[in-house]
């Protein structure tokens, strides 16, 4: 039997995901060079994190690996772009605060992402920490006058995410990997790490108050104490995000599917 | 840090020029200088726009950098010139009253 070219051509095939779509043509549209590889790769992150069931979780999602402001600063999830701040590096495979006054601004804040006092979360993709008990640093985050919903570099050896709790945070002493600070209810709060060697989680069960109706804009590299910009950082950071609460296996599939999007992207590995 | 020190109006016109640079030609609002308030110090009350030759060297998009916009002499200009910026204690850009988590 015969088979035409044009289904040898199509057996296997797969069409892109209108979502990875867009993203390429803004990345592209930017200044920034998608090659084959990464848009094979983009496109399996939004089809599996859609399949899986957490893409719809996630408000703002930022892969600033590009080495382009313009690039760095789209949201994989809406297409819109947050700002840049001061000085921030931008390199191969991730972004660099200078300590000082660089920063991200997300251009929304907790209300305007749809998220609730029981239901967000934050996080990142720390590649390096380079400062190390020095004071904190703020990965993603915001603080208003007693409600902070935020992942945190604290004492060079933790991070540790906040959502209001009278300052009570968990906290998981890793430096470096992907982050997810996750709030599901006024008792369920997760704090979800991945790195080289493998996932560790921390939980809470006791009802505290979450964080709620935050009117500063969530900003990454530095955190917006009440309008003042602070705890800035000079982390090498892969990606930002914020969203809707998840539970700890989406987490873990979430964590896993943008650890195989880094890595495949740039070329690193994550620590 | 280097850069400008200027009045809080001077800086929001400066940056608002900035963004029309970019909205201008149909492009989003993804770069600035920032402003940031001075608290403590002899500039107090003033405000602080970074400006290191890292900044001015940033690959904005397809290897423009913010020296390359034609308005950039004008903005610049407006701030005193390059040769007016100073360099600034990070620490008087800290606000001592903010909320904090600890």
């Amino acid at each position: 039997m015969n088979y035409s070219l044009c289904n040898r051509l199509g057996r296997g095939a797969r069409s892109q995901d209108p979502s990875a779509a867009d993203y390429i043509a803004l990345v592209r549209a930017a200044g920034a060079t998608v090659d084959s590889n990464q848009v094979g790769e983009i496109n399996n992150f939004y089809r599996t994190a859609k399949s899986t069931g957490y893409y719809t979780s996630l408000k703002r999602l930022y892969l600033p690996i590009w080495g382009v402001a313009a690039a760095n600063a789209i949201d994989m999830i809406g297409g819109t772009s947050g700002t840049f701040n001061g000085g921030v590096t931008h390199a191969a495979g991730f972004v660099q605060g200078n300590r000082s006054t660089g920063y991200f601004d997300m251009g929304v804040n907790f209300t305007g992402a749809g998220l609730s006092q029981n239901n967000h979360m934050v996080g990142g993709l720390v590649y390096v920490a380079d400062t190390v008990g020095t004071g904190n640093m703020s990965v993603v985050g915001n603080i208003d006058s007693s409600a902070e919903p935020f992942l945190f570099n604290i004492g060079g050896a933790n991070h540790s995410f906040y959502s209001n709790d009278s300052y009570s945070a968990l906290a998981i002493s890793k430096l470096n990997g992907i982050f997810v600070g996750s709030r599901t209810g006024a008792a369920i709060k997760d704090l979800t790490h991945r790195g080289a060697a493998g996932l560790t989680t921390n939980s809470a069960t006791t009802a505290t108050t979450g964080a709620s109706g935050l009117t500063n804009n969530f900003t990454s590299m530095a955190c917006s104490q009440g309008g003042v910009m602070g705890y800035f950082s000079d982390a090498k950071l892969s990606a930002y995000f914020i969203g809707t609460g998840i539970n700890l296996s989406l987490a873990e599939s979430f964590t896993l599917h943008l650890k195989t999007l880094f890595e495949s992207c740039t070329g690193l590995t994550l620590p | 840090m280097i850069g400008f020190i200027t009045t809080p109006q001077t800086a929001a016109a400066v940056l608002d020029g900035i963004r029309t640079a970019q909205e201008s030609r149909g492009l989003p609002h993804y770069w600035t200088t920032g402003s940031y308030p001075i608290f403590t110090g002899t500039h107090a009350g003033k405000v602080f726009l970074p400006f290191d030759d890292a900044m001015m060297a940033t690959n904005l998009r397809g290897g423009l950098t913010p020296m390359d916009f034609p308005e950039a002499p004008q903005l610049i200009g407006a701030l005193g010139g390059l040769e007016a910026r100073v360099e600034l204690d990070h620490s008087e850009i800290i606000d001592p009253n903010a909320p904090t988590f600890e």
